[in-house]
Protein backbone atom coordinates (compact mmCIF):
# COMPACT_ATOMS: atom_id res chain seq x y z
CA UNK A 1 0.00 0.00 0.00
CA UNK A 2 1.30 3.41 -1.00
CA UNK A 3 1.40 6.51 1.17
CA UNK A 4 -1.15 8.40 -0.65
CA UNK A 5 -3.54 4.97 0.54
CA UNK A 6 -2.54 4.69 3.77
CA UNK A 7 -3.40 7.97 4.45
CA UNK A 8 -6.84 8.36 2.69
CA UNK A 9 -7.51 4.48 5.02
CA UNK A 10 -5.70 6.75 8.03
CA UNK A 11 -8.14 9.55 7.62
CA UNK A 12 -11.28 7.01 7.61
CA UNK A 13 -10.51 5.74 11.24
CA UNK A 14 -7.80 3.04 9.79
CA UNK A 15 -5.41 3.24 13.27
CA UNK A 16 -3.09 0.59 11.75
CA UNK A 17 -2.41 2.75 8.29
CA UNK A 18 -1.59 5.54 10.11
CA UNK A 19 0.98 3.52 12.68
CA UNK A 20 2.41 2.52 9.14
CA UNK A 21 3.63 6.32 8.89
CA UNK A 22 4.48 5.93 11.71
CA UNK A 23 7.34 3.81 11.31
CA UNK A 24 8.19 5.54 8.02
CA UNK A 25 8.65 8.58 9.57
CA UNK A 26 9.43 8.12 13.19
CA UNK A 27 13.27 8.14 12.73
CA UNK A 28 13.17 11.02 10.73
CA UNK A 29 10.93 13.00 13.16
CA UNK A 30 12.66 12.19 15.78
CA UNK A 31 16.36 13.39 14.56
CA UNK A 32 14.94 16.32 13.89
CA UNK A 33 13.53 17.16 17.36
CA UNK A 34 16.69 16.16 19.01
CA UNK A 35 18.37 18.37 16.86
CA UNK A 36 16.16 21.33 17.43
CA UNK A 37 15.70 20.40 21.35
CA UNK A 38 19.25 18.76 21.88
CA UNK A 39 17.70 16.95 24.55
CA UNK A 40 16.77 13.21 23.66
CA UNK A 41 13.76 13.02 26.44
CA UNK A 42 12.39 15.80 25.26
CA UNK A 43 12.92 14.81 21.85
CA UNK A 44 11.10 12.08 22.58
CA UNK A 45 7.95 13.90 24.11
CA UNK A 46 7.92 16.27 21.48
CA UNK A 47 7.54 13.27 18.88
CA UNK A 48 5.13 11.99 20.29
CA UNK A 49 2.88 14.91 20.95
CA UNK A 50 3.47 15.66 16.90
CA UNK A 51 2.29 12.11 15.77
CA UNK A 52 -0.76 12.63 18.39
CA UNK A 53 -1.22 16.17 16.48
CA UNK A 54 -1.10 14.77 12.89
CA UNK A 55 -3.29 12.04 13.94
CA UNK A 56 -6.13 14.19 14.78
CA UNK A 57 -5.26 16.92 12.00
CA UNK A 58 -5.27 14.66 9.37
CA UNK A 59 -8.48 15.94 7.76
CA UNK A 60 -6.13 19.30 7.25
CA UNK A 61 -3.94 17.24 5.05
CA UNK A 62 -4.59 18.85 1.78
CA UNK A 63 -1.84 16.45 -0.54
CA UNK A 64 1.59 16.62 -1.54
CA UNK A 65 4.68 15.99 0.73
CA UNK A 66 3.15 13.72 3.36
CA UNK A 67 6.73 13.88 4.82
CA UNK A 68 6.87 17.69 5.21
CA UNK A 69 3.40 17.91 6.45
CA UNK A 70 4.89 15.66 9.41
CA UNK A 71 7.74 17.20 9.44
CA UNK A 72 5.36 20.60 10.09
CA UNK A 73 3.68 19.05 12.94
CA UNK A 74 6.88 18.15 14.49
CA UNK A 75 8.42 21.41 14.19
CA UNK A 76 5.67 23.23 15.82
CA UNK A 77 5.81 20.66 18.64
CA UNK A 78 9.83 21.77 18.93
CA UNK A 79 8.71 25.30 18.91
CA UNK A 80 5.86 25.05 21.41
CA UNK A 81 8.60 23.31 23.66
CA UNK A 82 11.08 26.13 23.03
CA UNK A 83 8.75 28.44 23.96
CA UNK A 84 7.77 26.61 26.79
CA UNK A 85 11.40 26.48 27.90
CA UNK A 86 11.77 29.88 27.40
CA UNK A 87 8.76 30.70 29.98
CA UNK A 88 10.33 28.48 32.40
CA UNK A 89 14.24 28.26 31.91
CA UNK A 90 15.64 24.94 33.52
CA UNK A 91 19.43 23.50 33.43
CA UNK A 92 19.49 21.93 29.99
CA UNK A 93 20.38 18.43 29.34
CA UNK A 94 22.93 18.00 27.36
CA UNK A 95 23.63 14.88 26.67
CA UNK A 96 26.20 15.38 23.88
CA UNK A 97 28.56 17.32 26.46
CA UNK A 98 27.42 15.59 29.53
CA UNK A 99 25.86 12.15 29.08
CA UNK A 100 28.26 11.20 26.04
CA UNK A 101 26.88 7.55 27.29
CA UNK A 102 23.35 7.83 26.16
CA UNK A 103 23.66 9.80 23.47
CA UNK A 104 26.70 7.26 21.92
CA UNK A 105 24.08 4.42 22.68
CA UNK A 106 23.81 2.40 19.50
CA UNK A 107 20.20 2.20 19.49
CA UNK A 108 20.35 5.95 18.97
CA UNK A 109 22.20 5.75 16.28
CA UNK A 110 22.73 5.35 12.61
CA UNK A 111 24.91 2.18 12.12
CA UNK A 112 26.80 2.34 8.69
CA UNK A 113 29.16 0.39 9.84
CA UNK A 114 32.82 2.74 9.90
CA UNK A 115 35.04 2.42 11.77
CA UNK A 116 36.12 2.86 14.99
CA UNK A 117 38.25 5.81 13.99
CA UNK A 118 36.05 6.90 11.99
CA UNK A 119 33.34 6.68 14.35
CA UNK A 120 35.44 8.65 16.99
CA UNK A 121 36.11 11.29 14.31
CA UNK A 122 32.51 11.89 13.78
CA UNK A 123 31.39 12.12 17.29
CA UNK A 124 33.68 14.66 17.75
CA UNK A 125 32.26 16.88 14.61
CA UNK A 126 29.12 15.87 15.90
CA UNK A 127 29.25 17.56 19.03
CA UNK A 128 30.85 20.78 17.13
CA UNK A 129 28.14 20.48 15.22
CA UNK A 130 25.40 20.59 17.75
CA UNK A 131 26.94 22.99 19.70
CA UNK A 132 26.77 25.11 15.99
CA UNK A 133 23.10 24.47 15.65
CA UNK A 134 22.29 25.34 19.12
CA UNK A 135 23.62 29.10 18.72
CA UNK A 136 21.62 29.63 15.53
CA UNK A 137 18.24 30.88 16.20
CA UNK A 138 15.21 28.45 15.65
CA UNK A 139 13.95 29.26 12.24
CA UNK A 140 17.53 28.89 11.14
CA UNK A 141 18.12 26.01 12.58
CA UNK A 142 14.95 23.96 11.25
CA UNK A 143 16.18 25.06 8.06
CA UNK A 144 19.68 23.90 7.90
CA UNK A 145 18.54 20.69 10.05
CA UNK A 146 15.87 19.96 6.86
CA UNK A 147 17.85 20.80 3.91
CA UNK A 148 21.36 19.75 5.04
CA UNK A 149 20.65 16.78 7.83
CA UNK A 150 17.51 15.43 6.70
CA UNK A 151 17.89 15.79 3.04
CA UNK A 152 14.51 17.75 2.67
CA UNK A 153 13.94 20.01 -1.09
CA UNK A 154 13.29 23.91 -0.41
CA UNK A 155 9.85 22.79 -1.26
CA UNK A 156 9.46 20.42 0.78
CA UNK A 157 10.88 22.75 3.81
CA UNK A 158 8.49 25.70 2.32
CA UNK A 159 5.69 23.76 3.05
CA UNK A 160 6.93 22.13 6.68
CA UNK A 161 7.73 25.34 7.96
CA UNK A 162 4.73 27.43 6.10
CA UNK A 163 7.22 30.02 4.78
CA UNK A 164 7.78 31.64 0.92
CA UNK A 165 10.59 29.77 -0.95
CA UNK A 166 12.71 32.47 -1.16
CA UNK A 167 12.72 32.77 2.43
CA UNK A 168 13.68 29.57 2.98
CA UNK A 169 16.61 30.12 0.55
CA UNK A 170 17.69 33.12 2.40
CA UNK A 171 17.76 31.56 5.75
CA UNK A 172 19.39 28.14 4.71
CA UNK A 173 22.26 30.75 3.25
CA UNK A 174 22.46 32.82 6.39
CA UNK A 175 22.04 30.08 8.18
CA UNK A 176 25.17 28.01 6.19
CA UNK A 177 27.07 31.39 7.07
CA UNK A 178 26.81 31.27 10.95
CA UNK A 179 27.44 27.51 10.85
CA UNK A 180 30.82 28.38 8.73
CA UNK A 181 31.89 31.05 11.46
CA UNK A 182 31.21 28.74 14.33
CA UNK A 183 33.00 25.75 12.53
CA UNK A 184 35.79 27.47 12.47
CA UNK A 185 36.27 27.65 16.19
CA UNK A 186 36.50 23.76 15.94
CA UNK A 187 38.88 23.39 13.31
CA UNK A 188 40.75 20.71 15.07
CA UNK A 189 38.10 18.57 15.26
CA UNK A 190 37.37 18.91 11.69
CA UNK A 191 38.16 16.02 9.47
CA UNK A 192 41.28 17.07 7.64
CA UNK A 193 39.56 17.07 4.15
CA UNK A 194 37.09 19.52 5.56
CA UNK A 195 39.29 22.21 8.00
CA UNK A 196 38.22 25.40 6.39
CA UNK A 197 41.61 27.08 7.72
CA UNK A 198 42.97 26.35 3.75
CA UNK A 199 40.43 28.72 2.51
CA UNK A 200 40.36 31.22 5.71
CA UNK A 201 44.34 31.33 5.17
CA UNK A 202 44.25 32.34 1.61
CA UNK B 1 37.66 37.95 3.11
CA UNK B 2 34.79 38.09 1.17
CA UNK B 3 33.27 40.78 2.99
CA UNK B 4 32.43 42.78 -0.04
CA UNK B 5 29.96 39.66 -1.07
CA UNK B 6 26.42 40.15 -0.10
CA UNK B 7 23.96 38.04 1.35
CA UNK B 8 22.25 38.41 -2.34
CA UNK B 9 25.62 36.72 -3.09
CA UNK B 10 25.50 34.18 -0.48
CA UNK B 11 21.94 32.94 -1.30
CA UNK B 12 23.33 32.38 -4.79
CA UNK B 13 25.81 30.16 -3.55
CA UNK B 14 23.69 28.34 -1.65
CA UNK B 15 21.28 27.66 -3.84
CA UNK B 16 23.88 26.28 -6.91
CA UNK B 17 25.51 23.91 -4.22
CA UNK B 18 21.74 23.17 -3.56
CA UNK B 19 21.34 22.85 -7.42
CA UNK B 20 18.68 25.15 -6.55
CA UNK B 21 19.52 27.84 -9.66
CA UNK B 22 17.68 28.13 -13.19
CA UNK B 23 20.08 26.69 -16.10
CA UNK B 24 20.28 30.98 -16.95
CA UNK B 25 21.53 32.09 -13.30
CA UNK B 26 24.15 28.76 -12.64
CA UNK B 27 25.41 29.75 -16.20
CA UNK B 28 25.76 33.84 -15.13
CA UNK B 29 27.22 32.82 -11.52
CA UNK B 30 30.09 30.24 -13.02
CA UNK B 31 31.62 32.95 -15.66
CA UNK B 32 30.89 35.10 -12.66
CA UNK B 33 33.48 32.62 -10.42
CA UNK B 34 35.88 31.90 -13.00
CA UNK B 35 36.43 36.06 -13.16
CA UNK B 36 36.23 36.74 -9.52
CA UNK B 37 38.82 34.30 -7.64
CA UNK B 38 37.13 35.56 -4.16
CA UNK B 39 33.69 34.36 -5.17
CA UNK B 40 35.38 30.98 -6.02
CA UNK B 41 37.01 30.84 -2.18
CA UNK B 42 33.52 32.48 -0.69
CA UNK B 43 31.76 29.21 -2.62
CA UNK B 44 34.56 26.35 -1.74
CA UNK B 45 34.39 27.99 2.27
CA UNK B 46 30.19 27.47 1.71
CA UNK B 47 30.78 24.03 -0.14
CA UNK B 48 32.94 22.66 2.51
CA UNK B 49 30.75 24.37 5.64
CA UNK B 50 27.31 22.48 3.87
CA UNK B 51 29.33 18.98 3.67
CA UNK B 52 30.51 18.78 7.01
CA UNK B 53 26.74 19.95 8.51
CA UNK B 54 26.06 16.84 6.11
CA UNK B 55 28.15 14.43 7.59
CA UNK B 56 26.41 14.57 11.38
CA UNK B 57 25.06 11.73 12.94
CA UNK B 58 21.45 10.77 12.41
CA UNK B 59 19.52 10.13 15.49
CA UNK B 60 17.54 6.77 15.58
CA UNK B 61 14.03 6.86 17.21
CA UNK B 62 14.54 5.26 20.74
CA UNK B 63 11.37 3.41 20.60
CA UNK B 64 7.93 3.21 18.53
CA UNK B 65 5.95 6.04 18.32
CA UNK B 66 3.06 3.97 17.25
CA UNK B 67 -0.26 5.37 18.49
CA UNK B 68 -2.08 2.92 20.79
CA UNK B 69 -6.26 2.70 20.17
CA UNK B 70 -6.33 4.42 23.61
CA UNK B 71 -3.83 7.56 22.44
CA UNK B 72 -5.65 7.85 19.53
CA UNK B 73 -9.50 8.19 21.19
CA UNK B 74 -7.83 10.66 23.78
CA UNK B 75 -6.73 12.53 20.40
CA UNK B 76 -9.77 12.09 18.98
CA UNK B 77 -11.25 14.24 21.83
CA UNK B 78 -8.63 16.49 22.93
CA UNK B 79 -9.41 19.42 20.28
CA UNK B 80 -13.15 19.98 21.76
CA UNK B 81 -12.03 20.23 25.00
CA UNK B 82 -8.60 21.89 24.69
CA UNK B 83 -10.40 24.33 22.27
CA UNK B 84 -12.80 25.66 24.92
CA UNK B 85 -10.08 25.74 27.53
CA UNK B 86 -7.30 26.84 26.00
CA UNK B 87 -5.41 30.33 26.04
CA UNK B 88 -5.99 31.15 22.54
CA UNK B 89 -9.86 30.30 22.71
CA UNK B 90 -9.64 32.62 26.13
CA UNK B 91 -7.98 35.18 24.48
CA UNK B 92 -9.87 35.78 21.40
CA UNK B 93 -13.21 35.04 23.36
CA UNK B 94 -12.21 37.99 25.26
CA UNK B 95 -11.59 40.50 22.43
CA UNK B 96 -14.86 39.67 20.73
CA UNK B 97 -16.73 39.92 23.82
CA UNK B 98 -14.74 43.62 24.42
CA UNK B 99 -15.36 44.68 21.48
CA UNK B 100 -18.95 43.70 21.11
CA UNK B 101 -19.23 46.14 24.24
CA UNK B 102 -17.62 48.88 22.82
CA UNK B 103 -20.16 48.84 19.41
CA UNK B 104 -22.91 49.08 21.74
CA UNK B 105 -21.86 51.54 23.19
CA UNK B 106 -21.30 53.55 19.87
CA UNK B 107 -24.47 52.63 18.54
CA UNK B 108 -26.41 54.95 17.65
CA UNK B 109 -29.26 56.04 19.60
CA UNK B 110 -28.14 54.40 22.81
CA UNK B 111 -25.02 55.42 23.66
CA UNK B 112 -24.01 58.05 26.53
CA UNK B 113 -23.12 60.67 23.70
CA UNK B 114 -27.09 60.93 22.51
CA UNK B 115 -28.50 60.95 26.02
CA UNK B 116 -26.34 63.81 27.22
CA UNK B 117 -27.25 65.59 24.06
CA UNK B 118 -31.31 65.29 25.30
CA UNK B 119 -29.89 65.98 29.00
CA UNK B 120 -29.78 69.57 28.55
CA UNK B 121 -33.76 70.77 28.42
CA UNK B 122 -33.80 69.06 31.65
CA UNK B 123 -31.72 71.33 33.05
CA UNK B 124 -34.11 74.36 33.87
CA UNK B 125 -36.18 72.36 35.69
CA UNK B 126 -33.15 71.77 38.17
CA UNK B 127 -31.64 75.09 37.85
CA UNK B 128 -31.42 77.84 40.54
CA UNK B 129 -34.66 79.81 41.39
CA UNK B 130 -33.22 82.93 40.00
CA UNK B 131 -33.03 82.96 36.51
CA UNK B 132 -29.96 84.83 34.80
CA UNK B 133 -31.76 86.96 32.23
CA UNK B 134 -28.84 88.75 29.81
CA UNK B 135 -25.17 88.54 28.98
CA UNK B 136 -23.29 89.30 32.37
CA UNK B 137 -25.18 88.82 35.66
CA UNK B 138 -22.12 87.84 37.95
CA UNK B 139 -22.26 89.23 41.56
CA UNK B 140 -26.16 90.59 41.48
CA UNK B 141 -27.09 86.74 40.58
CA UNK B 142 -25.07 85.22 43.58
CA UNK B 143 -25.99 87.96 45.95
CA UNK B 144 -30.17 87.59 45.08
CA UNK B 145 -30.28 84.22 44.66
CA UNK B 146 -29.89 82.83 47.87
CA UNK B 147 -32.00 85.11 49.41
CA UNK B 148 -35.21 84.10 46.95
CA UNK B 149 -34.31 80.25 47.07
CA UNK B 150 -35.01 80.90 50.87
CA UNK B 151 -38.27 82.78 51.24
CA UNK B 152 -39.54 79.91 48.47
CA UNK B 153 -38.65 76.90 51.26
CA UNK B 154 -40.22 78.92 53.89
CA UNK B 155 -43.17 79.58 51.91
CA UNK B 156 -43.23 76.16 50.19
CA UNK B 157 -44.47 77.40 47.09
CA UNK B 158 -42.65 76.48 43.73
CA UNK B 159 -39.34 78.83 43.59
CA UNK B 160 -40.03 81.90 41.73
CA UNK B 161 -38.47 82.85 38.35
CA UNK B 162 -36.91 86.05 38.24
CA UNK B 163 -35.31 87.26 34.97
CA UNK B 164 -32.79 90.46 35.62
CA UNK B 165 -32.56 91.89 32.41
CA UNK B 166 -29.39 93.76 32.41
CA UNK B 167 -27.93 93.35 29.10
CA UNK B 168 -25.05 95.46 28.17
CA UNK B 169 -26.18 97.29 25.59
CA UNK B 170 -27.58 98.79 28.06
CA UNK B 171 -25.56 100.38 30.26
CA UNK B 172 -24.55 103.39 30.66
CA UNK B 173 -21.45 105.37 30.79
CA UNK B 174 -20.29 103.20 33.62
CA UNK B 175 -19.67 100.13 31.36
CA UNK B 176 -19.14 96.67 33.07
CA UNK B 177 -21.94 94.76 34.88
CA UNK B 178 -23.84 96.25 37.82
CA UNK B 179 -24.71 94.93 40.88
CA UNK B 180 -27.90 95.19 42.89
CA UNK B 181 -27.67 96.90 45.78
CA UNK B 182 -23.93 98.14 44.95
CA UNK B 183 -22.73 101.42 43.57
CA UNK B 184 -24.87 103.87 44.88
CA UNK B 185 -23.85 107.58 44.95
CA UNK B 186 -26.07 108.70 42.57
CA UNK B 187 -29.43 111.04 43.13
CA UNK B 188 -32.26 108.75 43.19
CA UNK B 189 -34.78 110.53 45.12
CA UNK B 190 -37.04 109.09 47.59
CA UNK B 191 -39.72 106.40 46.22
CA UNK B 192 -37.77 106.63 42.91
CA UNK B 193 -36.08 104.21 40.88
CA UNK B 194 -32.83 104.78 39.86
CA UNK B 195 -32.66 103.08 36.22
CA UNK B 196 -29.35 104.74 35.12
CA UNK B 197 -27.20 102.75 33.56
CA UNK B 198 -29.57 99.92 33.00
CA UNK B 199 -29.75 99.23 37.05
CA UNK B 200 -33.36 99.26 38.87
CA UNK B 201 -34.17 98.15 41.93
CA UNK B 202 -37.18 98.26 43.84
CA UNK B 203 -35.49 99.28 47.21
CA UNK B 204 -36.52 102.65 47.82
CA UNK B 205 -34.21 103.55 50.31
CA UNK B 206 -33.76 107.13 50.64
CA UNK B 207 -30.34 106.93 51.39
CA UNK B 208 -29.85 105.20 47.78
CA UNK B 209 -27.33 102.71 49.65
CA UNK B 210 -29.06 100.17 47.53
CA UNK B 211 -29.52 101.83 44.84
CA UNK B 212 -27.62 101.18 41.45
CA UNK B 213 -25.01 103.85 40.70
CA UNK B 214 -25.81 106.31 38.89
CA UNK B 215 -24.63 110.11 37.73
CA UNK B 216 -27.32 111.15 39.05
CA UNK B 217 -31.37 110.71 39.51
CA UNK B 218 -32.88 109.91 36.88
CA UNK B 219 -36.26 109.35 38.19
CA UNK B 220 -39.71 108.84 36.08
CA UNK B 221 -38.00 106.28 34.21
CA UNK B 222 -40.50 104.13 32.54
CA UNK B 223 -39.93 100.64 33.64
CA UNK B 224 -41.65 97.92 31.61
CA UNK B 225 -43.74 95.74 33.09
CA UNK B 226 -41.99 92.35 33.36
CA UNK B 227 -44.43 89.73 34.32
CA UNK B 228 -45.78 86.76 32.32
CA UNK B 229 -45.66 83.13 33.75
CA UNK B 230 -44.60 83.86 37.02
CA UNK B 231 -41.56 85.44 35.75
CA UNK B 232 -40.88 88.29 37.08
CA UNK B 233 -38.22 91.19 35.14
CA UNK B 234 -36.67 93.61 36.56
CA UNK B 235 -35.92 95.64 33.23
CA UNK B 236 -34.49 98.86 33.85
CA UNK B 237 -33.48 101.23 30.67
CA UNK B 238 -31.59 104.54 31.42
CA UNK B 239 -33.76 107.49 31.37
CA UNK B 240 -32.24 108.52 28.07
CA UNK B 241 -32.21 104.71 26.86
CA UNK B 242 -33.02 104.03 22.96
CA UNK B 243 -36.13 102.12 22.80
CA UNK B 244 -34.60 98.55 21.24
CA UNK B 245 -33.32 97.34 24.51
CA UNK B 246 -35.84 98.11 26.22
CA UNK B 247 -38.21 96.30 24.10
CA UNK B 248 -35.76 92.68 24.07
CA UNK B 249 -36.93 91.80 27.64
CA UNK B 250 -40.73 92.30 26.41
CA UNK B 251 -40.37 90.44 23.53
CA UNK B 252 -38.81 87.63 25.88
CA UNK B 253 -41.74 87.92 27.80
CA UNK B 254 -44.35 87.39 25.34
CA UNK B 255 -43.62 83.87 24.65
CA UNK B 256 -44.87 82.64 27.69
CA UNK B 257 -48.29 81.53 27.63
CA UNK B 258 -51.24 83.66 28.13
CA UNK B 259 -53.08 82.02 30.78
CA UNK B 260 -50.30 82.11 33.27
CA UNK B 261 -50.82 85.90 33.43
CA UNK B 262 -51.95 86.45 36.92
CA UNK B 263 -53.63 89.95 37.34
CA UNK B 264 -52.84 89.11 41.58
CA UNK B 265 -49.66 89.11 41.07
CA UNK B 266 -48.93 92.37 39.37
CA UNK B 267 -45.48 93.73 38.61
CA UNK B 268 -46.32 97.19 40.10
CA UNK B 269 -46.08 98.09 43.88
CA UNK B 270 -47.61 100.69 46.01
CA UNK B 271 -45.00 102.88 45.14
CA UNK B 272 -44.97 106.03 43.61
CA UNK B 273 -43.68 104.27 40.58
CA UNK B 274 -45.59 101.77 38.05
CA UNK B 275 -44.11 98.78 38.71
CA UNK B 276 -42.09 99.10 41.58
CA UNK B 277 -42.76 97.44 44.68
CA UNK B 278 -43.54 99.75 47.98
CA UNK B 279 -40.75 99.49 50.75
CA UNK B 280 -42.67 96.44 52.73
CA UNK B 281 -42.40 94.60 49.62
CA UNK B 282 -38.63 95.13 49.28
CA UNK B 283 -37.23 91.39 49.64
CA UNK B 284 -40.21 89.48 49.09
CA UNK B 285 -41.27 87.44 46.59
CA UNK B 286 -43.70 89.08 44.64
CA UNK B 287 -44.46 86.44 42.03
CA UNK B 288 -44.40 82.72 41.95
CA UNK B 289 -44.17 80.38 38.64
CA UNK B 290 -46.94 77.66 39.36
CA UNK B 291 -46.56 76.56 36.21
CA UNK B 292 -43.50 76.27 34.08
CA UNK B 293 -43.92 77.70 30.50
CA UNK B 294 -44.96 74.93 28.24
CA UNK B 295 -41.73 75.63 26.06
CA UNK B 296 -39.53 74.35 28.94
CA UNK B 297 -41.69 71.76 30.62
CA UNK B 298 -42.20 70.11 26.71
CA UNK B 299 -38.54 69.19 26.01
CA UNK B 300 -38.07 68.17 29.72
CA UNK B 301 -40.48 64.41 29.57
CA UNK B 302 -39.64 63.70 26.05
CA UNK B 303 -35.91 62.99 26.44
CA UNK B 304 -36.35 61.62 29.77
CA UNK B 305 -38.33 59.15 29.05
CA UNK B 306 -36.53 57.69 25.54
CA UNK B 307 -33.83 56.81 27.89
CA UNK B 308 -35.63 54.72 29.82
CA UNK B 309 -36.59 52.16 27.47
CA UNK B 310 -33.43 51.51 26.27
CA UNK B 311 -30.68 52.01 28.70
CA UNK B 312 -31.48 49.02 31.09
CA UNK B 313 -31.27 46.23 28.34
CA UNK B 314 -28.11 47.57 26.21
CA UNK B 315 -26.49 48.18 30.13
CA UNK B 316 -27.23 44.96 30.73
CA UNK B 317 -26.29 43.34 27.58
CA UNK B 318 -22.84 45.48 27.64
CA UNK B 319 -22.35 44.95 31.86
CA UNK B 320 -22.45 40.80 30.78
CA UNK B 321 -20.74 41.01 28.01
CA UNK B 322 -18.04 43.15 29.83
CA UNK B 323 -18.03 40.39 32.68
CA UNK B 324 -17.34 37.60 30.16
CA UNK B 325 -14.31 39.74 28.63
CA UNK B 326 -12.71 40.25 31.81
CA UNK B 327 -13.57 36.56 32.97
CA UNK B 328 -12.25 35.41 29.49
CA UNK B 329 -9.20 37.38 30.16
CA UNK B 330 -8.48 36.48 33.38
CA UNK B 331 -8.41 32.26 32.37
CA UNK B 332 -6.23 33.84 29.27
CA UNK B 333 -3.86 35.06 31.44
CA UNK B 334 -4.06 31.73 33.79
CA UNK B 335 -3.92 29.44 30.82
CA UNK B 336 -1.17 31.47 29.65
CA UNK B 337 0.94 31.12 32.33
CA UNK B 338 0.10 27.18 33.23
CA UNK B 339 1.02 26.68 29.66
Amino acid sequence: MDEIALVQSARQGDLDAFNRLVLSYQDMAFNLAIRMLNDPYLAEDVTQTAFLSAYRSLNTFRGGSFRAWVMRMVTNACYDELRRRQRRPTTPLNPLDEEDDEVESPAWMADDGPSPEDELEREELNRALQDCLQRLDEEFRAVVIMVDIEGMDYLEVSTALHRPLGTIKSRLARARLKMRDCLHRFWELLPPAFRLENTRSA
Amino acid sequence: MSSHLSLRDYEQFSAYLDGQLSPAETRKLEEQLKANPEWRLALDELAATRTVVRRALRYRAPRNFTLTPEMARQAARKPVLSSLFSFRFSAALAAMALIAVLVLQVLPGSGPASRVAMAPPAMPTQGPAASLKGEEQPSGALEAAPQESMQATAQNTPPPVVVWNNQSNMMGTGGGPMAFGKGGGGGGSDGSVSAERGIVTFNQSSSGMYMAGGDGGAADTSVPQGQSGGIVTYSGAPAPAPAGPVTAPAQEQALAPAEALSPSAPLEGSGPILGVPSAQEAGQIIATSPVMPARVSQPVTAPAAAPGETFPARRLVQAILLGVAILAGVYAWYAHRRA
